[in-house]
């Protein structure tokens, strides 16, 4: 089989997890190629619109288990392939040289046992940083029920690691992932999350050393002295090896964990989804869960006959994560025993405003920013901005819609000097329309469902360099002049006159 | 009066200088590149002068703040019609209010600059994952953009970092403004390219690799092609590997 076909099969096999984010790295490059950005950074858009940052592929669809909701449940008649470590080397090295992708997400489905199938991911990351000297982004799954030191070696080398669960209750597992007992899933989360903290709190991992670590963790290459690593090294090969051997050190899953939750192939409900998330944000500090509408790709009768994947109810689902993770809602304040689920017209915070009405209206120029962040229209961004903009001037409503304030939801909630915005009311009903998603925008700009996104501006701006000095204002005259400087002799000072312009 | 600086940066802090120093009331500043003069103002034409520049570049510093120094750049940089006074009018109450201006972000006059500045960073983080490079057949990444505003001075650091042991060019060509790297030191320089070596024998095979991975990552019951728009309109497609 080709490379190409293989590529095929096995994004397609990975498709499904919906985990996409290259952010919170902290490595830099060293002496190598890549490095991490903070806030991550987006690739392209598949024709799904979802956005597309690491190159996300199985290492293997040959499984043993039988995963009802599984696309590559063993009983399900679909191409099989596998990739050698060289495959995913060279893809990962080859897309990230062209700016494709921000590093590799590798999963695998289990080939012979756990373990054997995490010894063999190990090994791909482990080549990657070690001999490619590769800074960039990784992404890796860990396989439940593999040996805890290949997990923890694994996160050594990795940005972020990750554990899906899936389903989102006891009950759903055990009809659904028969061979996938709730614990098994959980023990990597808190080897993980507890390497993480020890990682932080131990004072010798911070300074980079290796020699701390406990032995047979590491490979031989990795336990040098390195307090003895000479500059260069005529065998590039060799330094590039100590060198991120070194490095990886220093790191243990700086990007934290996340999981998946698949929403719609069982009957749980909003809450009991939402409960989750909390509890894994709080009990095992995931930095995001990931919601995944179901995508019917096989019948079976243990599973629920939808035609189309619930997308709706997962942008919800996702909103309301947001409200958990930057705004400081609980999830019994956004839904309780008597409203289990999410009113698909309105967004979580309008749901929840619309109950707390008489916590309402606000003054903008006085009202603390935990209770701002809770009014509809109002971002965090937009808070921020408040917060800073009014410490100079008294705020009206001119300025707060200059500065990106929804007045047309923002409205009912807030004051500005005591005075009420022109559609102002606290009529129920009157505050519902104004707050229903497809109302609220002009026609032909409907919110798009799907999976949010942080814009970060680049805070990157090259002030370091002083810009006069990189202009060159008489350019070369032909392709052979400006080629000219590349071929220089590479002593380390190039000079403007060297260029011969 | 118009002042009518030489379109660059220092050129056009040159021309702040001379709006303190020659106390004329000046109603427009405008870029040689692009100005049409007519019979009823009056020009004058600056020069530039780069330790006038630098004293600008300083006392915005000094009396303002980095941030605001940030923000005026990236505004001049988004080669909007009208910069050159908005950025003129934000420095003269900066220089009234001093840092404070940062934190009013409801007044016109910062605004103003802010607005075409938050214009260029997005931009800016579009294009850090945007450009594609292609290996040509002297060992070079090519990457060729047509950017919206001219932030090649923005990105080329992060790939300078990110892959600082390849060659490579970022070639504006909307501007003929390229800026190049050789593994050691990186430049930025007005050129016009016109013939670009073959591509690398490899190059066509991970093209092919990679198309039809981002062929095979969507999912089809997902199809969406709005959401897809939002995020990458389509005016960058054009030099996208996989959208050819």
């Amino acid at each position: 089989m080709d490379l190409l076909e293989k590529l095929g099969i096995l994004a397609d096999a990975a498709k499904y997890d919906v985990s996409c984010s290259s952010s919170g790295g902290t490595r830099n490059n060293n002496k190598g190629v890549g490095n991490s950005f903070a806030a991550g950074i987006c690739h392209t858009w598949a024709d799904d619109g979802r956005c597309v940052s690491l190159l996300k592929i199985l290492l293997s669809n040959e499984c043993i288990y039988d995963c009802v909701y599984c696309v590559n449940r063993a009983s399900n008649d679909i191409p099989r392939a596998s990739f050698t470590a060289d495959e995913i080397i060279d893809l990962t090295m080859n897309f990230y040289r062209r700016n494709y992708i921000e590093g590799l997400f590798l999963s695998s489905a289990v080939l012979k046992n756990p373990s054997h199938t995490m010894e063999l991911m190990l090994e791909i990351v482990r080549r990657l940083r070690n001999e490619q000297a590769f800074f960039g982004y990784i992404h890796l799954k860990a396989i439940p029920g593999a040996d805890q030191r290949l997990i923890h070696e694994a996160g050594m080398y990795v940005d972020r690691m990750s554990v899906n669960i899936e389903l989102p209750s006891d009950k759903g597992l055990e009809v659904l992932a028969p061979q996938k007992p709730v614990k098994a899933l959980l023990k990597p989360m808190q080897q993980i999350s507890q390497g993480i903290a020890e990682h932080k709190e131990h004072p010798a991992f911070k300074r980079g050393g290796s020699g701390t670590n406990s032995a047979g963790l590491f490979t031989p290459s990795v336990q040098s002295d390195s307090s003895s690593f000479p500059e260069s090294l005529p065998d590039a090969d060799f330094s590039r090896r100590e060198l991120a051997g070194r490095n990886s050190g220093k790191y243990f899953v700086p990007a934290g964990q996340s999981t998946q939750l698949i929403v719609g192939a069982t009957p749980d409900r909003d809450l009991s989804i939402l409960k989750l998330s909390e509890a894994l944000y709080g009990k095992f500090s995931l930095k995001r869960v990931y919601y995944s509408a179901y995508v019917p790709t096989l019948s079976d009768p243990r599973l629920p006959a939808i035609i189309k994947p619930p997308l709706l109810r997962e942008h919800r689902l996702y909103q309301a994560d947001w409200l958990l993770r930057f705004y400081g809602f609980e999830a019994d304040e956004l839904l309780s025993k008597t409203n289990p689920d999410f009113d698909p017209q309105l967004d979580p915070k309008a749901f929840w405003a619309l109950r707390n009405l008489h916590l309402f209206p606000l003054e903008v120029n006085k009202a603390e920013y935990e209770m701002l962040l809770r009014v509809p229209g109002i971002g965090v961004k937009s808070a921020q901005r408040i917060v800073a903009a009014r410490r100079v001037n008294k705020l009206n409503f001119d300025n707060l819609k200059k500065m990106g304030i929804v007045l047309k939801r923002a409205g009912h909630f807030i004051t500005c000097q005591g005075k009420t915005y022109e559609s102002f009311s606290q009529n129920e009903h009157i505050v519902k329309e104004a707050l229903t998603s497809a109302k609220l925008l002009p026609q032909g700009k409907k919110a798009v469902p799907g999976q949010m996104s942080l814009f970060s501006t680049l805070n990157e701006t090259g002030l370091g360099e002083n810009m006069s000095d990189l202009y060159l204002f008489s350019s070369p005259e032909n392709t052979k002049e400006w080629l000219s400087y590349y071929t220089q002799p590479q002593d380390g000072r190039l000079l403007l006159s060297d260029i011969h312009l | 009066m118009i002042y009518i600086y030489d379109g660059t940066w220092d050129g056009f802090l040159t021309t702040v200088h001379h709006f303190y120093y020659d106390r004329l009331e000046v109603s427009n500043i405008e870029s040689a590149l692009s100005y049409q003069p007519n019979l009823i103002d009056e020009y004058r034409t600056i020069p530039p002068d780069k330790t006038k520049a630098q004293t600008v570049e300083q006392a915005i510093l000094n009396k303002i703040s980095y941030e605001s120094l940030e923000n005026i750049q990236k505004c001049f940089f988004s080669e909007l019609q009208g910069r050159e006074m908005w950025i003129l009018n934000y420095i003269k109450l900066g220089f009234k209010l001093g840092g404070k201006i940062d934190c009013m972000l409801g007044d016109q006059t910062v605004l103003n600059v802010l607005i075409p500045a938050r214009k260029v960073g997005l931009e800016c983080h579009r294009m850090l994952g945007l450009l594609r490079f292609e290996l040509l057949e002297n060992n070079i990444y090519y990457a060729r953009l047509q950017p919206d505003h001219n932030i090649i001075t923005f990105i080329s650091p992060h790939f300078k970092e990110r892959f600082a042991d390849q060659n490579w060019i970022i070639h504006d060509t909307r501007r003929n403004l390229a800026s190049l790297y050789n593994t050691r030191k990186m430049l930025i320089s007005y050129m016009d390219l016109a013939n670009i070596p073959e591509l690398h024998t490899n190059e066509i095979r991970f093209q092919d690799l990679w198309k039809n991975y981002y062929k095979h990552i969507a999912i089809k019951s997902r199809y969406n092609p709005k959401l897809q728009k939002n995020f990458l309109p389509k005016r960058y497609w054009k030099n996208l590997t996989e959208k050819q």
